[in-house]
């Protein structure tokens, strides 16, 4: 009895121990290896990856933003039998006709995408039919809500949402947003506890701002559009920069294309042709001369140069105006757009220096605008110039420029002679709303000085006044300073075409407090006229109306009263509304009756009063009334500019 | 040192067993509520995701429909409006009595 008594105890004492050691290897020898293992099954990581940043215009108004999306997919091998019973349901929830599925579902390949990005709605749809082999996966799209609103400017994102163009690629890191990652234990069913918090990870996603307003970006692509249909043009561009700040507020072009599916159009199409594409500027270069000669003193705006009667030779080459011309002032010069004149001009500038201004109007070299893809156009070399070079230079060829640059270098001047960096982005924002990077004005250089700046300008005032080349792009309530451009397209053979010309106007808007200056460049008109002051002007005037109505800008002058021509000369007195009525006088009888009123008045041009506008003084609120003279004719029909 | 009578011994004895059981059930009580706050953090985390995607799916909705382009040809199309021309808009400045 007790051996068995001392048996028993021995064998529970070695199962003692054998519990004893099994537990010693378990809580001490494999501890950690089996503590990392039951860690790995209770706790779980999830990465929470925030979507891509929203793009929005300078008054919140969003033009791209990312949604979620479900991916759908299958695994042919694991679909349930009977095809003909479910595949009608699953076609109209994938919103595509039953073939196109049912060759997707006989696909060899173990696995195949149904749908990728697709809305929640109809991944829910798919899901609800319940087929067996049918998943989905969790992605996101891109969606721009303007459609193809400033589509070459916004850019566009590949299927995996990573930024292809545009300010999508310019600021695909801030737009990336950062994505978080939270740990928390697994229950047995696989939900998720966060026992110990959620800890401090939080994803992140990014708002930039732009600069542009949507609004002005409507109405500049509505008025291109409109004119590249009329003109029966290959193409357009506009550019709107704010000159105070060099801000680009609007950047259109025609053809444009919808970014949802960039892959619809040619490359060309999607391409910013206000930045990347260059073009022979034309008379519009001429503003930039003026500024030149004017800035080294070379030329006093009312010094008469003999234009040649339309024909100048220099060298083996001979230079042409469109309409012959005698004795004008260098404001006249460039009022009526003269090659001849300012042909003769740069020849006191010289090669050298005449480059060195273009330069420093920013030709030649990229902007440094925050869009990928920039052209820094074309500025030959100084050196390299011959006479013929530097006259044809004067007027617009031989150097090309981006629509951009135009628009930059005419901002330069409304901006009192200041050249500064455009851009497009205002600020980037996290989602808590702080600001992580704002771009504030830039200045560059200082290009002419002030006083040349506005000496330019009311030379090309002057363009825009009834009888310049810019007449249509007077804006009632306004003053208008700008200047047009027609310069002939290179053929396949490298010849200037007889038959292909790029039409463009530049202006400035409003001359007293420039709030805006407005490129408009088109490709190839075909119909209705090739003239800048024919095609680009009205768009212009048509852009400049709305926009400035749009930014609550109130007029400054009165809506400008043109007469009929040659009239005799009408009553001077006050009308019923106690203003006067100077027109069909002579410069005489205007200024003798401006005396006897006591009215302040400005002329330019000689002959009889054609045209009178009235501006306040914003200190005194007394009127300035500004006279416009011609010579008697029959009708008042503007001269078009010289190519 | 004053000896305690056997009986108040055993109720010092049956006091602690039952701070000791109370706080164990402090312990499970608190550790239930840990796990329950869990799991609504993970509710609360799966229904924040899905008002963050209603919320960008009604604003890109939103954007949509109060876009220029559509505007436009609503108030062209049911509306008659056009584009007013240049000289057609005018800027009204009110002024208050009596300045």
């Amino acid at each position: 009895m007790e051996k068995r008594l001392w048996a028993a105890a021995l064998c529970i004492g070695l199962g003692l121990v054998l519990v004893a050691g099994r537990l010693v290897q378990l809580t001490v020898i494999q501890h950690r290896e089996l503590a990392d293992r039951a860690a790995s099954q209770h706790h779980k990581r999830i990465r929470w990856t925030s979507q891509r940043g929203t793009i929005v215009d300078r008054n919140g108004k969003l033009l791209a933003l990312s949604v979620s999306a479900e991916s759908l997919f299958v695994h042919p091998g694991q679909l349930p039998d009977g095809i003909d019973e479910w595949l009608p349901a699953l076609a109209a929830a994938l919103h595509l006709p039953a073939p196109r599925v049912a060759q997707l579902l006989k696909t060899p390949a173990p696995f195949v995408w149904l749908r990728r990005r697709a809305s929640l709605q109809l991944a829910a749809q798919v899901r609800s039919l319940a087929i067996a082999g049918i998943g989905s996966h969790q992605s996101e799209r891109r969606v721009y809500p303007q459609g193809s609103l400033a589509a070459p400017l916004l850019g566009f994102t590949d299927i995996d949402a990573k930024g292809l163009a545009g300010v999508e690629r310019a600021y695909a890191h801030h737009l990336r947003g950062r994505p978080a990652e939270l740990s928390g234990l697994r229950d047995a069913f696989g939900r998720m506890i966060f026992a110990h918090g959620m800890g401090d990870g939080q994803s992140q996603t990014s708002q930039v701002r732009l600069s542009l307003d949507a609004g002005l970006q409507y109405i500049a692509e509505q008025e291109l559009a409109r004119a590249v249909e009329a003109h029966a043009a290959k193409a357009g561009t506009v550019v709107i920069l704010d000159p105070r700040s060099f801000a680009v507020l609007a950047m259109a072009q025609v053809p444009s294309f919808d970014p949802h599916t960039p892959a619809a159009v040619v490359p060309a199409v999607r391409r910013n042709r206000a930045v990347s594409e260059v073009y022979e500027p034309g008379s519009t270069l001429k503003a930039l001369l003026a500024a030149a000669v004017l800035d080294s003193r070379l030329v006093d705006p009312e010094e008469q140069i003999f234009c040649e009667q339309g024909q100048y030779r220099i060298g083996r080459r001979t230079i042409h105006d469109h309409r012959p011309h005698g004795w004008l002032s260098f404001a006249e010069v460039i009022k009526h757009s003269s090659n001849i004149g300012v042909a003769k001009v740069v020849q006191r500038l010289g090669q050298q220096t005449y480059s060195r201004y273009l330069r420093a109007f920013g030709l030649g070299q990229t902007s440094g605008i925050d869009l990928p893809a920039e052209s820094p156009g074309l500025l030959p070399t100084a050196r390299k110039w011959s006479s013929i070079t530097l006259a044809t230079t004067s007027f617009g060829y031989g150097v090309a420029v981006t629509p951009l640059q135009l628009a930059a270098a005419f901002a330069t001047l409304a901006n009192d002679g200041v050249l500064m960096r455009p851009y497009v982005v205002q600020d980037i924002r996290d989602s808590n709303g702080t600001v992580l990077r704002v771009n504030r004005s830039h200045p560059v250089w200082q290009a002419v000085r002030p006083e040349t700046a506005k000496q330019v300008i009311g030379l090309l005032e002057n363009v825009v006044q009834h009888d310049g080349t810019g007449w249509r792009a007077q804006l009632e309530g306004f003053r208008v300073a700008g200047k047009t451009g027609t310069s002939q397209k290179l053929d396949a053979e490298g010849k200037y075409s007889a038959r292909a010309y790029i039409a463009s106007f530049v202006g400035i808007v409003p001359v007293d407090a420039p709030r805006l200056v407005i490129a408009v460049v088109v490709d190839e008109p075909s119909r209705d006229g090739y003239y800048g002051g024919q095609v680009a002007a009205p768009v212009f005037r048509a852009i400049a109306g709305q926009a400035l109505a749009a930014l609550g800008v109130e007029a400054t002058t009165l809506p400008v009263q043109v007469a009929g021509g040659s009239q005799p000369a009408r009553p001077s007195s006050p009308d019923h509304a106690g203003r006067p009525n100077f027109l069909g006088l002579s410069l005489r009888e205007a200024l003798r009756t401006a005396e006897r009123y006591g009215w302040q008045v400005t002329t330019t041009g000689s002959g009889y009063v054609v045209g009178q506008a009235v501006q306040y003084d914003p200190r005194t609120a007394q009127p300035l009334y500004r006279l416009s003279l011609a010579p008697p004719r029959p009708a008042i029909v503007a001269e078009e500019e010289t190519l | 040192m004053p000896h305690s009578s056997p009986a108040s011994q055993w109720l010092g004895y049956g006091l602690v067993a039952l701070l000791g059981v109370g706080l164990v059930c402090a312990q499970i009580w608190t550790r239930l509520q840990v796990v329950a706050t869990g799991y609504a953090l993970s509710n609360t985390l799966h229904l924040l995701q899905t008002l963050e995607a209603e919320q960008r799916s009604l604003e890109a909705e939103w954007s949509r429909l109060t876009a220029s382009g559509r505007l436009a040809r609503l108030a062209h199309q049911r509306l008659g409006l056009s584009v007013p021309q240049a000289g057609q808009v005018r800027q009204i400045t009110t002024v208050r009595r009596g300045q």
